[in-house]
């Protein structure tokens, strides 16, 4: 983990978003920026934010934690940045602990770590930027996070059987208001969103009562679910981020028999993959940090991943790690 | 939970015959049965239990805090350790590996298939999410290594099994101490600081590489100094046989104190940088951080045998027989307090008067030449007040041929510059 600069002089390197002179945050983000800005207490900032995602977060998933207060969240302001490297991961790493603790009891799946600075949040999207959301996650990591990587945390669950899940961990930033990446925009500045399908679809199957044969139709549900929302995202300034494909011209593959029958508004779909302006599951994705307002020219990427939330085949380990859950006898 | 003898059951294919054990044993376990890294963290370990099991245990622990506190990849003594961020040292002494496995264990996210899913069980929760009640000792476990110019003394002649004694048995010792005496010294900075570990270590290191049991009546101590250097680690006589504790701790640490809870992480990178050269008799080697002098005339193995607070003398331990009738032949000595006996030599020193006494002591060299030394207390006609006795002692403990040896030219000399040392090896 290069660790060369201290957070102080990362932060120094940041420089005003010129764009956002012209492009100021719309009305209702503004608002509850500000909100989130002013609360003076954590409790206080988690009410805001959560209340936010609740609304205005394009994930049903982060939607749906976000009302049921399923959200660990670690707010980190830029007084905090200012006392280095070791408090920094010292206060993530105790949420961090605070959520795997409610996760261990199904009582949260999603933790948020949110940088809450004007300062920050009105920054350039650039390689300073980057450099600064690198030092946050990989201190959250203990790891190094190269650009355009898929990296993960962990869940566990305990209940009559134990399982645990591996955790996409997710870049989000105010820089996206109003740039063609505003599906991972968020208020106060910048922000890393950890969210476990799987886990969440494990409790639910729990609350019910219902007998672990029935965990995949959770996961199941969780598919329809995730491909209304991506069949779903409003277009940005480079038109729709995500979209689905039609089996006609992007057929599944034959090996992978998906179970789940699709309703009348997602029929002909691709249940298997999905294409994207950006890679879904990357942490930090390039493409973010960069002051353009459009997506930069390039192809986009057709085969993001569906099939952890139903392909249950040796050769596909995430549907066990993401979707279903690392059981005693997996 | 798992009964300690089972668990001891299962690490026994892991612990190594040959070396302490290190974060490479932990790995291999988790590799086969890692439902028992989990146990053994949480399970207690009775004392009796093998010095290798208990070592593999706190290693085990400390995984387990950095896994809730998280950790920082650092470096000393030229290798890298994972400092928790509320205390903890795990030594990395195999590199990329060793991160690399500690830092899969944090997150959870290196399955390649589901094949290789890793078992959950409450133990596994418990070890990566609870608290427990060792949590404490773990991150107060100090970090010690060992100065440049002492890793110098011992790479460049000093006998081969104090090579190999420090690599193992003095790892294991300060890992798990059975008693850890503060305050070292009858005067100066160690008076009430520095750390005495006693224990008895898996094995006994010989100069022939083929490690022998522990002797019986003795435990092995390990000092480091108030910084955290260790300078001196030998086999001492114990109060009995099969006892950790060391003969009369209240003459040896007159104004120490038996401390609990102390427990060290010791790093040797630097001293895994180049082979040991061959040994080099009658040669003194100054440690600053120790502020003493070795010096030995033989490699035979030997134990320490303390004489004062001035003076311990090494004596051959080839025959520890507790019932023989000869007295061991001392083969070197370590003589402690020397920046206090350099200061009252040169008080006493007068070159004008052509002594036979020289003497140079600055900052950054010392340059004594040991048998003027050691001979002017001796011989020079010197008063024999009590800052002079311990100097004739020695020459009655060493005997006619330590005299002999030691009256040959035997210039104690240290790096300039402890960073040079450091690059000359390292090249080397």
């Amino acid at each position: 983990m290069p660790q060369d600069l201290p957070l102080q002089e990362l932060l120094d390197r940041l420089v005003p978003d010129a764009w956002r002179n012209d492009h100021p945050f719309a009305s209702h983000f503004d608002a509850s920026h500000r909100a989130l800005i002013e609360s003076s207490a954590d409790v206080a900032r988690a009410e805001v934010l959560s209340s936010w995602l609740a609304k205005e977060q394009p994930c049903l998933f982060g939607q749906d934690a976000a009302k049921r207060q399923r959200i660990e969240f670690c707010f980190l302001r830029q007084d905090d940045l200012l006392r280095g490297d070791n408090h920094i991961a010292g206060r993530i790493a105790q949420a961090r602990l605070r959520w795997r603790r409610r996760g261990r009891k199904g009582d949260a799946s999603a933790f948020v770590i949110s940088v809450v600075s004007d300062f920050v949040a009105k920054s350039e999207p650039n390689a300073a930027l980057f450099e600064l959301a690198q030092r946050i996650v990989e201190l959250y990591l203990c790891r190094d996070v190269p650009a355009d990587k898929i990296v993960h945390d962990e869940l566990f669950l305990e209940a009559a059987e134990c399982r645990s899940w591996k955790v996409g961990v997710n870049f989000f930033g105010a820089q996206g208001e109003g740039r063609w990446w505003k599906d991972h925009r968020i208020l106060g500045g910048i922000a890393f969103s950890m969210n476990s399908v799987g886990h969440l679809a494990c409790v639910r199957r729990l609350a019910k009562g219902a007998a672990e044969t029935e965990q995949r139709h959770g996961l199941d549900a969780a598919l329809l679910v995730a491909m209304q929302l991506i069949n779903g995202t409003t277009p940005g300034v480079s038109g729709k981020n995500t979209w689905l494909h039609e089996v006609s011209v992007r057929p599944e593959p034959a090996s992978v028999q998906c179970p789940v029958t699709l309703p009348k508004a997602l029929a002909g779909k691709n249940r298997c993959e999905y294409g994207g302006l950006y890679h879904t599951d990357q942490t930090l994705p390039s493409a973010y940090f960069v002051a353009a307002e459009r997506r930069p020219e390039g192809p986009p990427i057709e085969n993001l991943d569906l099939t952890y939330l139903h392909n249950d085949s040796p050769d596909n380990a995430e549907y066990r790690t993401m979707g279903l859950g690392v059981t005693q006898d997996t | 939970m798992a009964s300690h003898t089972d668990i001891l059951a299962r690490l026994n294919g892991v612990l190594p015959p040959d070396r302490e054990v290190r974060i490479a044993d932990l790995r291999t376990l988790f590799t086969q049965d890692p439902e028992a890294v989990y146990q053994v963290a949480l399970s207690e370990l009775p004392e009796s239990s093998p010095m290798a099991a208990r070592g593999l245990q706190r290693l085990a622990r400390t995984l387990s805090v950095l896994m809730r506190d998280g950790f920082a990849v650092q470096s000393a003594a030229n290798q890298n350790y994972a400092r928790g961020r509320q205390g903890g040292i795990l030594p990395l002494d195999d590199g990329q590996p060793d991160l690399e496995f500690v830092q899969r264990l944090y997150t959870g996210s290196d399955y390649s298939s589901k094949m290789e899913s890793q078992k959950r069980s409450r133990e596994c929760l418990d070890f990566f999410l609870e608290d427990h009640a060792w949590d404490a000792g773990i991150r107060g476990t100090r970090l010690l290594r060992v100065a440049p110019e002492d890793t110098y003394a011992i790479l460049a002649g000093s006998p081969r099994y104090q090579y190999e004694s420090l690599l193992d048995s003095a790892r294991e010792v300060v890992r798990c101490p059975s008693v850890v005496y503060k305050g070292l010294r009858h005067d100066g900075p160690m008076k009430t600081e520095g750390f005495a570990f006693c224990g008895i270590p898996s094995r006994r290191h010989m100069n022939n590489g083929k490690p022998k049991v522990p002797p019986n009546g003795f435990t092995f101590a390990v000092f480091a100094n108030h910084d955290g250097y260790v300078f001196d680690w030998d086999w001492i006589p114990a109060v009995s046989k099969e006892s950790p504790l060391p003969r009369n701790p209240d003459e040896r640490f007159p104004h120490g104190k038996q401390v609990s809870g102390v427990h060290g992480e010791l790093l040797v990178g630097s001293l895994r940088l180049r082979e040991p050269e061959k040994f080099r008799p009658k040669q003194a080697w100054f440690s600053r951080e120790g502020d003493c002098v070795f010096w030995y005339h033989s490699d035979a193995e030997s134990y320490a045998d303390r004489y004062d607070e001035y003076l311990t003398a090494f004596f051959d331990a080839s025959n520890l027989d507790p019932h023989r009738q000869e007295k061991d032949a001392c083969v070197g000595f370590k003589l402690k307090m020397v920046s206090q006996l350099v200061e009252t030599v040169k008080r006493w020193a007068k070159p004008d008067t052509n002594e036979g006494i020289i003497v140079q002591f600055d900052q950054d060299r010392v340059e004594v030449e040991l048998a003027f030394l050691m001979r002017a207390w001796a011989e020079a006609a010197l008063p024999g007040t009590q800052e002079l006795l311990p100097g004739m002692r020695l020459m009655e403990k060493l005997g006619k041929a330590g005299v002999e040896a030691l009256s040959e030219k035997t210039p104690i000399t240290i790096p300039q510059r402890s960073r040079d040392e450091r690059q000359s090896f390292q090249s080397a």
